[in-house]
């Protein structure tokens, strides 16, 4: 007993020799003080406007550890604002209730990044989001709005991403996940199907096969972005005569099934009419 | 032993001094520390020089650095890749604590375009740790290379370095770059050294991304043409780095050999005069190729072409045995793409297995001399349809061929397959000509078959 008095007398006695610290001093500013005209037109067209931060200067904790990336070159960063604007921004802007779910739901952060992610695996990571809470475009480098590929790969992240914060709010849609329940693929084993494996088991895409959350977003985001959506996932092909072209339009009648329980939901739970969107997400692309 | 306790008890008290209570925090220390670092970067008149090598592997990029007080560095580098973006840019830094204090360049840069070389592999870094003071140099190593951690040594810069750079040398010899193959991980281009001085000529690749240079051979002759005749070669087979300095390439070691009784030791090239010449690639297309004189301490002056000629690719002969062939992946268009996977192949011959190339093969059936595709027939039997060609000329690794309009097919063919393969094999052997290289693979005989009129290529399997 003696001795444990002694061993806690220590510890005090050592203890309060230090001044009082404070644990939760942070250990990096990531918040950068507002210093060139490009900060000043995030500041005031971003971060005031909407409560969403633009970070565009690297810092390591964007990725996980292992991945490899860089920041986006200075000129290319109002350019992709400007993009970001344009594509995703506006478009909600416009639509009846957009405004509203969009400044209530906007993520806290933006990250560009100048290229893709490499990932310790050898694979490569094309854009990622972090709960609703942060938003990352990769390859902000080779920006170029008229590049097709390059275009779809931002709008693909961007509506993916920010449909996630439907269901994260308000849930799935009614029964969402009985669609088409034979269609999800094991964890992890979603990239070994191709786009046509996934349409005949009811998915826009094969990575929509990995949970019932995902083929939420994925959906919501290829009906927002391709403009080809209506012939490639919905409208059944016609004179079929091979299991090939059966099991496509089986497989359409799930996506479109898909289509109008989120239709609804969004809706219900947001006001936002997704045809509504999609017009104007397409107006744009045109 | 009460005694004992009071003693030490009263000595922990007393000796609770005001020299422990005046520790500084954390995160104040660490702020003087940022300053401290901050101020030591700005403080040069002519910012820092660093001669940058990512790896051990990998040659010199020479940077001159000035860090401004606005959170700016202001960076010079010798890389004129990406038409010279990399010469001057100024772009954000940032000094940061985590484990160790760090200088970050904040967005993209040199550092951060040789980081992505290789998807991300090539060893370069653009985070760093401050590790210290080292008299008046400052000395970080790479924060992000976890394996052997670059030590990266900033020097004060004067005046006169950066009229060392040797912008117009890098950017002209960036231009042999030029007609090379690209496909997993591509042939460094070919320099021919022509050394008039010694009757001979050197042969060595530069890799001019990583800054490397590796001799291939030496020959007796001046000319290809001589060079091609002689039986006098030397394979060598030293790899080095090297940087540009006062308009000269360096090597990091020199090269040295002995070759028909001399000795040679090139630590350095002296370029002088750039120009280039036209040469006919493409039958009617005149094209650019480089073409420097200069001059080695010890062996005088110097020539230095662009070449095709490589070694190893001389050993492509005709087979009399079998035909040359590979998997039908692994022939590729100008953006490296397999033809199989989209393009030509995917397009008209999705059930392609395989590449087929008959050169001097004594066969009965097909034709001693062809090229086609194998392929797989509904009931999974193999079929082979080839198109003859006639030999031009091979001469070293340069192959010529005229293709004929007579096709060989295993099985009667129903549709479009002789326009098709009359297409597939016109595109593969546009202009007529291709270069055979090695492509070094364990236990296999690999050649590379580049066709510098289009730039596509194919591999085949001896």
């Amino acid at each position: 007993m003696k001795k444990l008095i002694l061993y806690t007398f220590l510890i005090t006695a050592f203890s309060s020799c230090y001044e009082k610290e404070e644990l939760n001093v942070p250990i990096k500013q990531n918040d950068t003080e507002i210093e060139t005209e490009l900060d000043r037109y995030i500041e005031e067209n971003f971060t005031k406007k909407y409560g969403m931060a633009i970070r565009y200067r690297f810092v390591d904790r964007y990725v996980n550890p292992g991945e490899r990336v860089t920041p986006p070159s200075l000129e290319v960063v109002r350019p992709m604002l400007d993009f970001i604007e344009n594509f995703w921004i506006d478009p909600y802007l416009e639509v009846a209730n957009g405004r509203k779910f969009f400044e209530e739901n906007v993520p806290a952060e933006i990250v560009l990044l100048g290229g893709v992610i490499y990932n310790g695996d050898g694979t490569v990571t094309l854009g990622t989001a972090d709960a609703g809470a942060q938003i990352t475009f990769t390859n902000v480098n080779e920006i170029n709005p008229d590049d097709v590929d390059w275009r779809n790969l931002q709008l693909q992240t961007v509506y993916h991403e920010f449909a996630h914060t439907v269901h994260q709010r308000f849930k799935l849609p009614n029964a969402f996940e009985t669609i088409s329940p034979g269609g999800y693929t094991s964890a992890g084993s979603w990239f070994v199907l191709e786009n046509e494996d996934a349409v005949k088991r009811g998915f826009v895409s094969p990575y929509s096969t990995s949970s019932p959350n995902e083929d939420f977003a994925e959906t919501v985001a290829f009906y927002l972005f391709d403009n080809e959506f209506m012939p490639n996932f919905i409208e059944q092909e016609a004179g079929c005569s091979d299991q090939d072209c059966i099991d496509k339009n089986a497989g359409r009648l799930m996506i479109e099934d898909k289509l109008q329980s989120i239709a609804q939901h969004y809706e219900k739970v947001t006001g936002i009419n997704l045809l509504e969107l999609r017009e104007a997400v397409q107006s744009r692309l045109e | 032993m009460k005694r004992a306790y009071i003693f030490l008890l009263s000595f922990l008290i007393f000796s609770c001094s005001n020299e422990l209570e005046k520790i500084t925090p954390p995160d104040i220390r660490a702020a003087e520390a940022i300053d401290d670092l901050n101020e030591k970067l700005q403080a040069p008149s002519q910012g820092w020089k660093i001669d940058y090598q990512p790896t051990p592997e990998s040659g010199i990029f020479q940077v001159i650095i000035d860090f401004k007080e606005n959170g700016i560095a202001s960076i010079n580098s010798d890389l004129t890749d990406n038409n010279g973006a990399f010469v001057q840019q100024d772009i954000p830094y940032r000094i940061d604590n985590a484990l160790a204090i760090e200088l970050i360049f904040e967005t993209y840069a040199v550092f951060h375009y040789l980081f992505e070389l290789e998807q991300s592999q090539f060893g370069a870094e653009f985070e760093f740790l401050f590790e210290g003071e080292d008299g008046d140099d400052l000395v970080f190593s790479s924060k992000s290379d976890l394996t052997s951690p670059t030590l990266i040594r900033f020097t004060p810069a004067s005046s006169s370095d950066l009229d060392q750079f040797s912008l117009e040398e890098s950017k002209n010899i960036t231009s042999y770059n030029k007609f090379t193959p690209l496909v997993s991980g591509g042939v460094a281009p070919i320099q021919r050294i022509e050394i008039p001085g010694r009757n001979v000529s050197l042969f060595w690749f530069i890799d001019i991304t990583r800054r490397t240079i590796t001799a291939g051979f030496i020959s007796t002759g001046t000319t290809e043409a001589e060079v091609l005749a002689s039986a006098d070669k030397l394979k060598l087979n030293q790899t080095t780095t090297y940087k540009y300095s006062s308009g000269k390439i360096v090597l990091s070691e020199p090269l040295t050999f002995t070759f028909m009784g001399d000795s040679y030791s090139i630590g350095s090239v002296a370029l002088d005069d750039f120009s280039t010449s036209q040469i006919e690639i493409c039958s009617g297309t005149l094209s650019d190729f480089p073409n420097y004189t200069g001059s080695i301490e010890g062996l005088g002056s110097v020539n230095i072409t662009k070449s095709f000629l490589e070694f190893e690719g001389l050993k492509m002969i005709p087979q009399t045995e079998s035909p040359y062939s590979v998997n039908v992946f692994f022939a590729f268009d100008d953006l490296t793409r397999s033809l199989i996977q989209i393009g030509l192949l995917a397009d008209r011959f999705p059930t392609a297995t395989g590449i087929a190339f008959n050169y001097g093969f004594d066969s009965e059936e097909e034709p001693a001399n062809a090229m086609g595709l194998y392929l797989e027939a509904v009931d999974g039997s193999r079929l082979t349809y080839l198109r003859e060609f006639q030999l031009i000329s091979q001469v070293g690794n340069r192959l010529e061929i005229s293709f004929t309009n007579d096709f060989y097919y295993s099985d009667p063919i129903s549709g479009t397959e002789e326009e098709d393969l009359t297409a597939f094999t016109d595109l593969m052997f546009e202009g007529g000509v291709v270069y055979i290289f090695d492509f070094p693979v364990d236990d296999v005989t690999v050649f590379r078959l580049f066709n510098p009129c289009n730039s596509h290529e194919f591999f085949l399997v001896q």
